[in-house]
């Protein structure tokens, strides 16, 4: 490949993955020198059973989970985040582990900011996409294979008082920590773990196809896209007991993240977060329908890049015109959806994901704003994001 | 053997001395000192006159300041909206809700000798936005048109990601706007 | 992709590479707090005046280069860390530099755990645990693995022996990769330190259970000095591109081999540098294609993997990845001007024998994994 011009790539998080690896967070909370976990997740995870595995990997250990704060809101909010980092001093705790998709995440994020800011509102705080001081060590255990928040630097919250997301992004903000464990995404309904496996997808292809593209996250995206091509129908499938598929899939959502927090998103997301904004599309499911269509968008520019993807998607490479290559491509991707709306009824089209025609306008003049287009390979107005939503509609 | 070209072996030796190392320091203060006026100023003369910049304005709220500049001692300059286009109210931080900084020196250069666009450096992490991202958006937008009008088509394509082809209309207004430039340099300068 | 049971991964390293790179160095440092960094250079890279550039990247921040600390090429020794330490102290900073290649590296490294110690001695464990200043490299000439090892070697003359460390805190927290550095490498030079990179990368992945990062990287590095190695012996434009893409290659390969860190090519390698002085990228391109053969039996699922970065051409189901890569490797050879044999090399067949004695103390040997034998039947073949 060419080389770019300059890059960056950070991911200093340590990662542990494994089978049982829930066990080790005792011993990593050793070499933390901590000793006194906040547990922070949501209703949900805990309806689910999950946090009584972790608490089970406690027993025994000379280390303890003081609280388990489970009222981390879908959109994790300012006031849930100063609440938490109330209790988090008040139960003199000493590490975060956050247990749970994006939002569990992101709340601990926002108090740990609250924290080491010393202040006790997360209003207070200016210019925190420069955090500099240092934050407490954050040991993140995902319970969704797709985010990849486990290794990204941004937390949103949102701003209840002002009614606006409020986005933080700084190199302190990587958890010290990443665990993944199979048995923690085993209960994810078929659904759900179609769509957040379409979301790694969107973040590796995307990491691969943008102006900020380079080897190391390349080779991150290629060996995620290989995960996911070989491993979601499995897991959507049987997800309860094929852990093989649920433990490449929590692999794949990491390596995908890695690949995007450096080399970030473009088209896809933009588009994805304004059908969130607009529809309430969740987000995976949004990045998956759109998918195909975008990189068609894309493809007079990137066809070779798009291309090179066929080999991971596992389809057979046979010519040797770009183009052609490309449109193999994105075919596979059409295959792989289509199977999963088989296995599951994933929606493929978005007006069966609950967005009506009419507001198909109101939704491209929101994504043109949406800071994801600035690493797009080609520039996206209004009209083209209009078209693009009306090819995926 | 690869070797470092004349000029970069000349450039390196030279900076031995701390009197040059601070000359080019201060000689790229200057220059970027005098593109971002001249940013400022075409900021004024291109959303005076083109279509499409005022189609993006009306977005805007009123009043909207901004700024663009270095890190992490300047230069910058604060532009503001006024009415239906953008008003240069200065150097300088004049407290902007949003800004776009260069990380350091030598990346400003890269952006404003044209060798790369702000879109470029901002997606190679040379730059920083703080602010709303969603407002950056429309900013650089904005930035992106004003590129279009400044430059030759020529460097566009080369070194950015739009290449539009100016259309004949549009190039009579690149010519009002290379016009109505020099007062607004004349205007900013002295 | 074949994933392990349990792995993890671990890696601090900052990468900060492309051009004008350098300039980019103190607004980084400046987010770890740092405030005031002493230098270590080498003496011949300080001669070719890339300490101005480091120097004109500070003079515009906030930050500061409190000294710069010129050592002569040696090896690192705990009087000349101690030295380094002592003016770290004296000039009242609080970051480390190295610019330079593996000994800056090791110097900074080694100074950094006297620092750290505050009392002018080394500690007694291998692995200790107390906070070391922060740590950044430069590299101007191709590094594999020097900035993001756990690891530091250093002599200590009291004890008459070599000391080894590990600590987390040894890993660079940057690297920067700025193309103006290494372009003073020759031709012959660049493609000893690619093949080193394709030795080391192949000895990551040859593991009974291959953690799945180590094999990211070590497929970006492969696909790196495939594509490059050609170009990197051209002149011109595409040269430097080339260049830049071995230098990373390298950085990639030493992230995926400081994981597990043993390697039977790596280690004859070390231990032919180590008796006759040949350089490690020499001796890894004569070694590879033979320690590859040895261990391509047992390792054929693990080469499969990684066979899509050695060729550009989609596997058919009949060919084997170890094939594939068995093909590439003596396409690589055919245009590399190194020799191909150690004798080519100017070794006598009576070195072998203290080559395969030193083979044993260097730190990529590993009993567990291969033995004496296999170090002797490869100095043997490779001869
Ligand atoms: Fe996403």
């Amino acid at each position: 490949m060419n080389m770019p011009n300059f890059y960056q790539h950070y991911c200093p998080g340590r990662i542990i993955a494994g089978y049982d690896a829930l066990k080790k967070i005792p011993s990593l909370m050793d070499r933390l020198g901590c000793k006194t976990a906040m547990v922070v997740t949501d209703k949900g995870v805990v309806a689910a059973g999950l946090i009584k595995h972790v608490e089970a990997a406690f027993e025994g250990a000379d280390c303890s989970i003081a609280h388990v704060f489970d009222e981390s809101p879908p959109d994790s909010s300012n006031i849930a985040s100063n609440k938490l980092a109330g209790l988090f001093k008040g139960y003199k705790c000493d590490l975060f582990l956050a247990v749970g998709g994006g939002s569990a995440l992101d709340t601990a994020k926002g108090a740990n900011i609250v924290i080491s800011q010393k202040s006790d509102d997360l209003l207070n705080i200016q210019g925190a996409e420069n955090i500099e001081a240092d934050l407490l060590p954050t040991i993140a255990v995902p319970t969704t294979a797709g985010t990849g928040s486990e290794v990204t630097k941004a937390a949103v919250i949102y701003n209840e008082e002002k009614k606006v997301k409020m986005l933080f992004s700084a190199d302190k903000l990587y958890p010290t920590m990443a665990v993944l464990d199979p048995k923690m995404s085993a209960t994810v309904p078929p659904k759900i773990t179609a769509a957040t496996g379409l979301d790694a997808l969107t973040h590796s292809i995307e990491a691969f196809i943008n102006l900020q593209k380079n080897p190391i996250d390349d080779a991150y995206a290629v060996a995620a896209i290989e995960l996911i091509a070989k491993y979601i129908v499995r897991a959507t499938e049987n997800g309860a007991s094929d852990m093989e598929a649920r433990f490449g899939m929590a692999n794949a959502a990491l390596m995908a993240g890695a690949a995007f927090s450096n080399s970030m998103v473009g088209i896809v997301h933009s588009l994805a977060h304004a059908c969130g904004a607009v529809c309430h599309v969740p987000h995976g499911l949004a990045n998956g329908i759109l998918l195909p269509w975008s990189l068609e968008y894309n493809l007079p520019r990137v066809a070779e890049y798009i291309g090179q993807l066929c080999e991971p998607l596992g389809c057979e490479q046979t010519g040797s015109d770009p183009l052609e290559q490309a449109r193999l491509t994105i075919r596979a991707i059409r295959d792989l959806e289509e199977r999963l709306n088989g296995v599951c009824g994933l929606p493929l089209r978005l007006k069966d994901a609950g967005v009506s025609g009419d507001k198909l306008p109101m939704v491209a003049r929101v994504a043109v704003n949406d800071g994801c287009l600035m690493y797009n390979p080609l520039e996206v107005g209004y009209e083209d994001a209009l078209r693009v939503l009306r090819n995926a509609f | 053997m690869l070797e470092l070209t004349r000029f970069e072996k000349t450039m390196i030796s030279a900076r031995k001395f701390p009197v040059w190392r601070r000359m080019e320091t201060k000689a790229k203060r200057v220059y970027l000192a005098m593109a971002l006026r001249t940013f400022g100023a075409a900021f004024e003369a291109v959303t005076a006159s083109s279509k499409e910049c005022e189609n993006e304005l009306s977005q805007w709220e009123e009043g909207r300041r901004f700024a663009l500049g270095v890190e992490p001692s300047g230069p910058y300059i604060t532009l503001e909206k006024k009415g239906r286009k953008i008003r240069m109210i200065g150097t300088g931080l004049k407290e902007p809700v949003l800004s776009i900084v260069f990380k350091n020196l030598d990346s400003a250069m890269m952006v404003y000798t044209t060798y790369m666009g702000v879109v470029q450096a901002t997606a190679e992490n040379r730059a920083v936005i703080r602010g709303d991202n969603g407002k950056a958006m429309e900013v650089i937008r904005v930035l992106e048109i004003i590129m279009t009008y400044l430059l030759p088509g020529f460097i566009l394509r080369k070194n950015f990601r739009t290449a539009p082809t100016l259309s004949a209309p549009q190039y009579l207004v690149m010519l009002r706007i290379y016009v109505s430039l020099v007062p607004s340099l004349v205007k900013t300068f002295f | 992709m074949q994933l392990p049971n349990f792995y993890e991964h671990y890696c601090p390293a900052k990468i900060i590479a492309g051009q004008r790179s350098l300039s980019n160095l103190p607004f980084e440092m400046g987010r770890f707090g740092t405030k005031r960094a002493l230098v270590v250079i080498e003496e011949d890279i300080y001669k070719t005046g890339f300490i101005n550039l480091l120097e004109q990247a500070f003079t515009d921040s906030e930050l500061n280069i409190g000294q710069v600390f010129s050592r002569k090429n040696t090896r690192v020794t705990l009087g000349g860390a101690r030295e380094i330490a002592d003016l770290f102290r004296r000039s009242d900073c609080d970051c480390l530099i190295a610019l330079g290649g593996g000994e800056a590296m090791d110097a900074v490294k080694s100074a950094a755990i006297l620092i750290g110690a505050n009392s002018g001695e080394l500690p007694s464990e291998e692995r200790f645990s107390m906070t070391l200043p922060k740590i950044f490299a430069v590299p101007a000439a191709y590094a594999p693995g020097y900035p993001v090892t756990n690891l530091v070697e250093l002599f200590d003359e009291g004890k008459k022996k070599s000391r080894y460390f590990f600590s987390d805190d040894l890993i660079a927290r940057l690297v920067v990769l700025d193309p103006r550095l290494t372009l003073k490498t020759s031709a012959s030079n660049r493609v000893a330190y690619a093949m080193d990179a394709l030795a080391r990368s192949v000895e990551a992945i040859m593991e009974p259970e291959v953690n799945p990062i180590v094999l990211i990287y070590a497929r970006a590095a492969i696909g790196l000095v495939v594509k490059n190695l050609e170009s990197a012996l051209e002149e011109g434009k595409r040269e430097r591109q080339a260049d830049q893409a071995l230098a990373n290659a390298s950085l990639y390969a030493g992230i995926a081999f400081s994981h597990a860190s043993r390697g039977l090519i790596a280690a004859t390698a070390q231990g032919l540098n180590c008796i006759t002085g040949m350089q490690t990228g020499i001796a890894s391109s004569i070694l590879l294609p033979h320690g590859f053969e040895m261990f391509s039996e047992k390792y054929g699922s693990q080469i499969g993997e990684a066979a899509g970065a050695f060729t550009s051409k989609r596997l058919s189901a009949t060919e084997s990845g170890v094939a594939a890569v068995r093909a590439s490797l003596e396409a690589l050879q055919g245009v590399s001007p190194l020799p191909k044999r150690l004798h080519e090399a100017g070794i006598i067949e009576s070195e072998l024998e203290r080559v395969a004695e030193a083979v044993r103390e260097t730190p990529f040997y590993c009993e567990s994994f291969f033995n004496s034998q296999d170090v002797a039947v490869l100095l043997e073949k490779a001869f």
